[in-house]
């Protein structure tokens, strides 16, 4: 029996996602949707069992899931090679430390159809609501101004919450391959820059995300923050508090070097934070200092004890 | 394969007892009982279980000498001598498919009309406060979750409860009705020992009753005896009065005493029983306590639920108020559940006799009330659970889809139905079973389903309680249970127009699809005895159609407004005969 033409393809960039991406896959292979649906697997040439696994399921789902391999290129080319391999009509993503509930492509797809059909066009992107390690996440009151959320993170360009029509991807030219990181959030600000609109996608939410901030290299995180200010400048300068956003990203930046040992782009990121927005950096700032010395003072002081007796 | 099983000969209770049915026995329940979160597992407590209250002493009223005086009880298997073989006039007969019109119901169209002005009365007659309180349909999800902790119930007094029933009274305002009037001033204590955070189908149908019974005009109260709430799970009326009798103070009332006095009836001259009864009552201490609490509430009628319920409260109310038995359950496994470990001759009969006290059994199967019959000598009230009518007509799908629900337990079977589902997906590789429910077996049916590779084939969907639109959605439902009460989940299949599949052992599914002509039983509890009857319907979408319409007219007869003419005809009954 043929499959169902599919209507919707899920998206599946992996890298080194052994651990995970067989709990990722059931959970996209048990939906209720009744239109089709395939599952394409890109593996950006994974050193772990990654690639196996996905060989295993489209041995196993010949009618559903395809997977390729391509050379080590990053995420924002793997979600390219999706793109081009897609039968679906629609798209939607997932990671591979990430899982739908059953209802996640009903529910997206009947509502971006209904939304499609009540506006007239087709640039219409459907977010639904997720959970964040295990907290439920709202998405509603986000969308309101979804640039400015979207610029500040508030708003996360996380494309598993999405479900759109393929052609958006294809006439945005695809995800920038030099992004390593946030190329969700640089297509998505493109989008809306196209006059894209979002739609929410009410009901229960319907994927449960983990996040983990391990493997997140902070030169990578600075470049494509850097990246994305020097590309949407001028959006970011609309923003009210331009200056305290830039400032807080560079702090948090700063943190991914503290946990690499990295000191020197620490401090030059803490550096130029405090010169964006001295209110908001400087009581960090000294925090930050006065903690580190009295931890100093308090090891001084155990090594003093210790030695007296 | 398909198996037309005949009631009549179905073992007895005695012979169907013994071996297939766990001593801890899970509830036996409906679709609707599945957990929504996950609740850590636990047994049904078997009688055997029931904790031990640090009440007083049940044994310090018991001497032994009473045991010894005391009358023998009928032998099992025989009708109790007093009230020989009577059973025939005595049934109450309520066929399932006449639509709402018991022949035998008093005057059914003055009951209706009653309904109409017992509701709007209380509406003009409530006093304001009572008023105030939400109406039902307006209630969140489970409103009576939310107001059980400010309820009178929980630790406050059993006494100090009773004076609400004139505030419950309708005062004066409009006319009222000198029948609805009369039933304002009759109490009616549903009790069921355990009600704290349950689903089961028992705890359903006791709050479901109760709103009826309130809705009708009675003064009601639910009382419960457990350590915990109760937390109620079921919407209830907030005319209701829930009432938690475990930890109370309260005075001990002359009538409990002579309930008491009269109890040694109950006790046997053959040494065997005695011992029975001896076991049995330090297992239910607790008995006392909780009657005293009952008879603080004035009760016109009780309605005790479940062995755990009826049996300690028939032994001290029996002789005082009557008391109806409600078999939630084949009875068989009523049977079984006090059975625990040992089934015993002088077990059986010390169970028939204590339930000889009952002013009356409630059953749900006709089949049910014909093996009750020769154990019992009063009357056997035969009034099966209801269903509403499905909201929406079936909705073509691409996917060939298989409808099944309930919590996620042994009970339920639906290890078999995965299995069956490899087969089908074989002919059908685009079939669907969406597995609405939750529970203790969540994990273990995911990995079964990985290990077979269904992942596409079959959704574990969660908990739901909107279950018309996958109904709706699907081809044919399937309801796997080795035990089930009723079998309300095959009910409200039937009634969404959906043809069934059941397996034969489940007596009381195998019964609604056999009797509503709405499916087809099978034989073997095997995956590929299932799979053959899934593939037959699925083959044969005309025959899948008739037999759901013909389930779907079946379920018509199993309405609310039958089952509140059971239930009203049961009560009237039973407390024209205490009169």
């Amino acid at each position: 029996m043929k499959p169902p033409q599919p209507t919707v393809t899920i998206g599946i960039p992996a890298y080194n996602a052994g651990r995970t991406l067989e709990a990722a896959l059931d959970s996209a292979l048990a939906q209720t949707f009744d239109h089709g649906f395939e599952i394409v697997i890109v593996d950006d040439q994974s050193s772990d069992l990654t690639y196996a696994i996905a060989l295993e399921y489209a041995f196993r789902f010949p009618r559903i899931v395809r997977c390729f391999r391509q050379e080590h290129a990053g995420v924002a080319t793997a979600r390219n090679r999706v793109l081009q391999e897609a039968r679906g009509t629609y798209i939607t993503w997932l990671d591979a430390d990430d899982r739908y509930r059953p209802f996640k492509l009903t529910f997206s797809f009947s509502q971006l159809y209904q939304a499609i059909n009540a506006l007239g066009h087709r640039n219409i992107i459907a977010y639904g609501d997720y959970t964040f390690n295990g907290k439920i996440h709202h998405a509603r009151a986000l969308l309101e101004d979804p640039m400015g959320n979207l610029l500040t993170g508030q708003l996360n360009g996380y494309l598993w919450t999405t479900l759109a029509p393929i052609e958006i991807y294809r006439n945005l030219g695809g995800f920038r391959a030099e992004l390593h990181r946030s190329e969700d959030q640089d297509l998505l600000v493109r989008f809306l820059r196209s006059g894209g609109i979002f739609q929410h996608v009410s009901g229960a939410p319907q994927i449960d995300y983990t996040f983990q901030t391990t493997g997140r290299a902070g030169a990578d995180v600075e470049n494509s923050f850097r990246f994305l200010l020097d590309e949407y400048r001028s959006e970011y300068e609309k923003l009210p508090e331009y200056k305290r956003y830039i400032a807080r990203r560079l702090w948090e930046v700063s943190g991914f070097y503290q946990s690499e040992r990295k000191w020197e782009d620490m401090w030059r990121c803490r550096g130029e934070a405090l010169a964006s927005c001295f209110e908001e950096v400087f009581p960090r700032l000294m925090g930050a200092i006065s903690a580190e010395i009295n931890n100093k003072i308090d090891a001084a002081e155990k090594r003093i004890m210790a030695a007296k007796k | 394969m398909i198996e037309t099983t005949d009631p009549a000969e179905s073992p007895t209770p005695e012979t169907e007892a013994v071996a297939p049915v766990p001593a801890a026995l899970p509830e036996p329940s409906d679709l609707t009982d599945s957990d929504p979160v996950d609740r850590p597992a636990e047994a049904e407590p078997a009688i055997d279980d029931a904790p031990v209250e640090q009440v007083e002493g049940f044994g310090l009223t018991l001497p032994d000498d009473t045991i010894d005086a005391a009358p023998a009880a009928p032998p099992a298997g025989e009708a109790s001598p007093d009230l020989p073989a009577s059973d025939e006039e005595d049934v109450v007969e309520i066929p399932a498919d006449a639509g709402g019109e018991p022949s035998a119901a008093p005057e059914p169209d003055v009951v209706a009309e009653i309904t109409l002005e017992s509701s709007a009365s209380d509406d003009d007659g409530t006093p304001p406060e009572a008023e105030s309180v939400e109406q039902p349909d307006a209630l969140p999800e489970h409103p009576a979750a939310a107001e059980a902790p400010g309820e009178p119930s929980g630790e406050s007094p059993a006494a100090e409860v009773a004076p609400d029933l004139e505030v419950l009274a309708p005062v004066e305002a409009a006319p009222i009705d000198p029948v609805v009037a009369a039933r304002a001033g009759t109490r009616i204590v549903l009790a069921i020992k355990y009600l704290h955070e349950r689903w089961g189908g028992a705890e359903r149908m006791a709050c479901v009753t109760a709103n009826i019974l309130v809705e009708l005009g009675y003064s009601v109260a639910l009382s419960v005896f457990e350590p915990n709430g109760p937390r109620v799970m079921f919407e209830l009326d907030p005319r209701v009065q829930v009432t938690n009798a475990s930890g109370a103070k309260r005075p001990t009332a002359p009538n409990v005493l002579e309930a008491v006095a009269s109890a040694g009836l109950l006790a046997a001259e053959d040494p065997a029983i005695a011992a029975e009864f001896q076991g049995w009552a330090k297992e239910n201490t607790f008995a006392m306590s909780w009657a005293s609490g009952i008879m603080a509430l004035e009760p016109s009628l009780v309605i005790a639920y479940l062995p755990h319920t009826y049996m300690p409260l028939l032994y001290t109310l029996g002789r005082t108020i009557p008391v109806i038995a409600s078999f939630e359950n084949d009875p068989a496994l009523e049977f079984v559940r006090f059975l625990g470990n040992r089934d015993t001759e002088a077990k059986r009969a010390l169970y028939w006799g204590i339930l000889g006290q009952a002013a009356g059994i409630k059953a749900l199967h006709r089949p049910f009330v014909d093996e009750i019959a020769p154990y019992f000598g009063g009357k056997i009230f035969l009034v099966p659970n209801f269903t509403d009518p499905a909201s929406l007509h079936l909705i073509p799908t691409k996917r060939q889809r298989v409808f099944a629900g309930g919590r996620l337990a042994e009970v339920k079977g639906f290890e078999v139905l995965i299995d069956a589902m490899k087969i089908v997906a074989s002919r059908y590789p685009n079939c669907l079973l969406t597995l609405y429910g939750d529970g203790e077996l969540r994990d273990k049916l995911a990995k079964q389903i990985k290990r077979l590779w269904l992942q596409y084939n079959v959704v574990l969907c969660g908990f739901s309680d909107k279950l018309d639109l996958p109904m709706a959605q699907s081809q044919l439902s399937v309801v796997p249970s080795t035990i089930e009460g009723f079998g309300l989940v095959a009910l409200e299949a039937m009634a969404a127009g959906l043809p069934v599949v059941a397996f034969g052992d489940c007596r009381p599914v195998a019964h609604l699809v056999e009797d509503g002509g709405a499916g087809i039983v099978v034989d073997t509890r095997s995956p590929e005895s299932l799979a053959a009857a899934i593939l037959t319907l699925f083959d044969d979408p005309p025959l899948a159609k008739a037999l759901g319409e013909a389930g779907r007219l079946y379920a018509d007869g199993y309405s609310k407004e039958a089952y509140t003419d059971n239930v009203l005809q049961m009560v009237t009954d039973t407390l024209a005969d205490a009169v």
